[in-house]
């Protein structure tokens, strides 16, 4: 058997598996409804079923369970042989925790009496989540106590369904809990302060500083006796560079803490049997990056998946939040889009649902569980409804798309991205630290910019506000770049060089500081042949802030800097201005960005800071600028379309083409598209055929349309 | 207040979204913008509108006069919190609620905090407490008598013959412990030209599907309005009833004495 993970799908045995998938809570229904559900399932072209097991359903008192010997619906073992009978492949979401509008998420009441089990905050409280219809205190993933009682659990999965994994039987996958990221406290001076947490935090410093707190102190400039004194931070209050190192480690490490989870649940399943098929595990990043870290939690697990929970509204954060789950992970997993609504968070409906769902795979996802298959308690909306009729306008979409999906085996295309944009971890760390909304979770400030909740006191030795910077940087890029007709990939900065190598064009928004081993990666990827964008500043200091950088010897020092200076019509903020053989941007002498050559490639320093783009709104200027840049990679946009607010994605596969063209806005538009020669569309469910070169199209509010390329 | 096991299947999004929508309505926070304004000893600390992001020339002069910064920067509410206040809130929220806790008592803690802070460290413009209909006493009390603690009611707001939206609420000791909406008792047929007869159908099918229901609540969209935008929404009610535009089937002795008092003292 051969389980194989690419950037199309999973692959068991050469066949592609969890393309298509479908969350149902087996133990909501009274199991003669079951195969009427999977029936269902079926006729929407889904294969696979992902289940998930609710700890404190089947968990009747401790120690003893109940999987349908008491009550027929939790019967587990009877819905996955009915699965495999009906040839539906399955993902078993093990939790502890899976959410599912359960009452603690899943977990046993019992286990809050347990303070030991318990996640602490930064003012010694227990770390309230506040789901209804029950409040509850969160249990911390690092307590051994906490762990021991997981094991207990994943025994009892063990025994009932470990004998069913793959090629035994009909299990592909195991989900390991439901978003574990310190339960949506992302800022991070509130959790985890609890005695086990803070034990593991100083044996991580430990292992950081190879056991040698002198090699700390120097860093921190401190004067620790041991590890086991160094109190962790419960405030930002940085002045100067060489204070940020303590404030750095402590957000590592809490990227680590969830690595650190992932690796104890996995080790937990794998040492009571559950060790023969890939895991995964889910983040529901809402446009964060911090504390998520997509490439490190695919050393604990195989492929780190995203929710997607957006109305039609937010396109740009649906966008941001694939994009970085298509670039950093081994597939484009999506975990969890959700079709139907919860009745505890604002509705989506079918059209939010419809839109999500073309939006996703226009931006690059390649695995689909649709979250929730089927109506339930405390959920509505869905493609089946609770007694397993059709509910006709989801149903009907979904089957078309699988349709489509399958028809055209769409996961073999690819997406046409010659553009990287990264998001650099060291600069969204330090926006994060400087959040001042905490201990009020940032998601709460909905659709409002992470930068727009930073502020933090003026560092010396950093010639930029680099919280309330980074952001507004990052987003011209994407829009600017969008709005010129390329798509942009986005990723984390630490992945793989060879990752980045496949991109003709990489923007790093940069600063004073970076560390080195993203530094030489981008270099050496300039010196590769590759377009490397930097800015507003060249990085001088390494992460620990000493003087050392891999791009002082191709980039210029800028002889003055002003704080407003206008170029082509447009303002730019905080400028750098040069004396370059190759200026890049200039007026009236003055140039503040400039084109350098590093062997074989280019370094495009644009040494000024963006105006702040915070909405779709067209900037004729930002997207001439990023033709500019492209140009220098020899990229000119393939299928520009006469509004830039629309959106394209084009797909290859061989000499076939796939394009998607979106209308993220709510109002409609008529555009022009315009084809190569000799080429036209072919509307892939319509199968309306229009001419080309140049096609008119009425694109409704917040719609996408698919078409074929002939 | 709703039940920790309470069930809530077979919710029609169009129902669930017109509540939804009712509800952002009249609590004002559709598509509201606001200004956020964070301070520290009495220093202003960040401060941003939600549309427009950090503003960097605003002048604090403490948390005084949010309806005047309210006017001038056109928002519709003003949120300003002493950076101390909002930590004090959350843990002494954090150390007060546990899992045993019915959610009433840990909805009461969570008001109990923050009534405590309110305009003492958080400040916010228009008082969201003032957004909280209030009966008076006397009614609380007078209604706590004569509603039981236990029953099943129904609403059904009718349009042209066709059923718009409803709930179905199973109510056990005070706790909302079933929510549902007419999907749950379909396929039904009603016919459009027969309000009364269309009532017997539904009922019909409630008591079919469920048992018993206490009381059944028919109403067209413009009385739900009528109700909810009334200072005295019980008064309202019968006074729909007695005029025919609302039709309550069964329609219990209780609810029919709650009305007669709501003649006499407003409520």
């Amino acid at each position: 058997m051969s389980i194989e993970i690419t950037k199309n799908g999973f692959y068991i045995d050469g066949t592609s598996l969890l393309t298509n998938s479908g969350t149902i809570d087996y133990w909501r229904y009274k199991p003669e409804i079951w195969p009427l559900l999977l029936d269902r399932a079926i006729e929407l072209g889904i294969k696979s079923i992902k289940i998930n097991i609710p700890w404190n359903i089947h968990e009747i008192e401790y120690d003893t369970f109940d999987f349908g010997e008491n009550k027929p619906s939790n019967n587990v073992r009877k819905f996955i042989d009915l699965c495999e009978h009906k040839k539906l492949s399955v993902v078993l979401g093990v939790g502890p925790c899976i959410g599912s509008e359960l009452n603690y998420y899943g977990l046993p009441e019992r286990i809050f009496d347990d303070s030991k089990i318990l996640m602490r905050t930064s003012d010694d409280t227990p770390s309230i989540v506040f789901s209804p219809p029950k409040y509850f205190p969160a249990p911390s993933y690092v307590s051994e106590e906490f762990l021991f009682e997981v094991e207990r659990f994943y025994k009892a999965i063990s025994k009932q369904a470990g004998d069913l994994q793959y090629p035994d039987g009909p299990i592909v996958a195991v989900h390991i809990d439901d978003n574990i990221s310190f339960f949506s406290r992302f800022s991070q001076f509130e959790v985890d302060y609890s005695s086990p947490s803070v034990s593991l935090y100083h044996r991580y410093l430990k292992s950081k500083y190879d056991g040698d707190v002198d090699l700390l102190n120097n860093t921190y400039s401190t004067e620790y006796v041991s590890f086991d004194n160094i109190i962790p931070p419960k405030d930002f209050s940085a002045n100067k560079t060489i204070d940020l190192a303590y404030y750095f480690d402590w957000c590592e490490y809490r990227e680590f803490y969830i690595y650190y989870s992932l690796s104890k649940l996995s080790s937990l399943l794998k040492h009571n049997g559950i060790d023969k098929i890939p895991f995964i595990h889910n983040f529901n990043l809402n446009n964060q990056s911090v504390p998520f870290h997509i490439p490190m939690s695919e050393k604990a697990v195989d492929v780190q998946s995203v929710d997607i929970n957006y109305s039609r509204d937010e396109y740009e954060k649906l966008k941001i939040d694939v994009r970085m789950s298509a670039g950093s992970s081994r597939i484009s997993y999506i975990n969890n889009l959700t079709s139907g609504s919860s009745v505890w968070d604002r509705p989506i409906f079918f059209n939010d649902f419809k839109f999500a769902s073309l939006a996703i795979l226009m931006n690059g996802a390649k695995s689909i569980n649709y979250h929730m298959l089927s109506d339930r308690d405390r959920w509505f909306g869905a493609p089946v409804s609770f007694s397993s009729s059709k509910n006709d306008n989801s149903f009907n979409f979904l089957k078309k798309l699988s349709r489509f999906r399958s028809e055209n085996i769409f996961n073999e295309y690819k997406i046409s991205s010659d553009i990287l944009l990264l998001r650099v971890r060291d600069y969204e760390r330090l926006e994060n630290l400087s959040n001042i909304v905490n201990p009020i979770p940032s998601f709460l400030f909905k659709n409002i910019p992470s930068d727009w909740l930073s502020k933090c006191n003026s560092i010396s030795g950093l010639s930029d506000d680099i919280p309330s910077t980074y952001g507004k940087q990052w987003r011209a890029f994407l829009m600017g770049f969008s709005q010129a007709g390329f798509h942009v990939s986005l990723s984390d900065s630490d992945i793989d060089i060879h990752d980045i190598e496949k991109f003709r064009v990489v923007i790093a928004p940069s600063f004073d500081f970076m560390n080195m081993g993203l530094q030489k990666k981008l270099l050496v990827y300039a010196l590769k042949g590759g377009v490397l964008v930097l800015g507003p500043r060249i990085p001088f200091m390494n992460e620990h802030f000493n003087k050392e950088s891999k791009f002082t010897t191709h980039t210029l020092e800028p002889v003055t800097r002003e704080k407003k200076i206008s170029v082509g019509g447009m303002v730019f903020e905080h400028a750098d201005l040069f004396e370059a053989k190759r200026p890049f941007l200039q007026e009236a002498g003055k140039t503040c960005a400039y084109a350098t050559p590093a062997e074989k490639g280019t370094i495009i320093h644009l040494g000024f800071v963006f105006q702040d783009y915070k909405k779709l709104e067209r900037s004729p200027g930002l997207a001439n600028i990023m033709k500019r840049i492209a140009a220098v990679a020899g990229l000119t946009a393939q299928y520009p379309v006469s509004d830039p607010l629309v959106e394209t994605a084009l797909f290859e596969n061989g000499l076939n083409k796939i394009i998607f063209i979106a209308n993220p806005c709510p109002e409609s538009k008529n555009v022009t598209i315009h084809l190569k020669e000799n080429e036209s569309l072919s509307n892939v469910f319509s199968k309306e055929l229009i001419a080309g070169p140049n096609v008119e199209l009425n694109l409704s509010e917040f719609c996408i349309e698919i078409f074929h390329i002939y | 207040m709703i039940s920790s096991d309470i069930l809530i299947q077979e919710i029609n999004p169009g129902h669930f979204n017109f509540a939804y929508s009712k509800m952002l309505d009249m609590s004002g926070l559709k598509d509201f913008s606001y200004l956020y304004i964070i301070f520290e000893n009495n220093t202003l600390v960040h401060v941003f509108h939600s549309q427009k992001g950090p503003l960097n020339n605003f002048i604090f002069k403490g948390p005084l006069k949010l309806d005047a910064i309210a006017l001038n920067e056109e928002v519709d509410f003003v949120i300003c919190v002493d950076k101390n206040a909002i930590r004090r809130f959350t843990s002494d929220i954090q150390s007060k609620i546990y899992a045993h806790q019915s959610f009433s008592d840990q909805l009461n803690i969570i008001s109990a905090c923050f009534k405590k802070e309110n305009n003492n460290g958080i400040y916010i413009y228009p008082d969201p407490l003032s957004k909280i209909p209030k009966l008076p006493d006397y009614s609380l009390n007078l209604l706590n008598i004569l509603i039981p603690p236990s029953f099943f009611v129904s609403l059904v707001i009718m349009e042209n013959g066709i059923i718009h939206s409803s709930a179905l609420i199973k109510f056990k000791d005070k706790e909302i412990e079933f929510l549902s909406t007419t999907d749950s008792i379909m396929p039904i047929e009603l016919n459009s030209s027969d309000d009364s007869a269309n009532i017997d159908v539904i009922n019909k099918a409630i008591i079919r599907k469920f048992g018993n229901i206490t009381a059944g609540i028919y109403l067209d969209r413009a009385g739900l309005d009528h109700v909810l935008s009334d200072k005295y929404p019980v008064s309202s009610l019968a006074d729909l009833v007695r005029s025919k535009w609302a039709f309550i089937k069964p329609f219990p002795s209780r609810l029919r004495l709650i009305f007669a008092i709501s003649e006499i003292c407003r409520f």
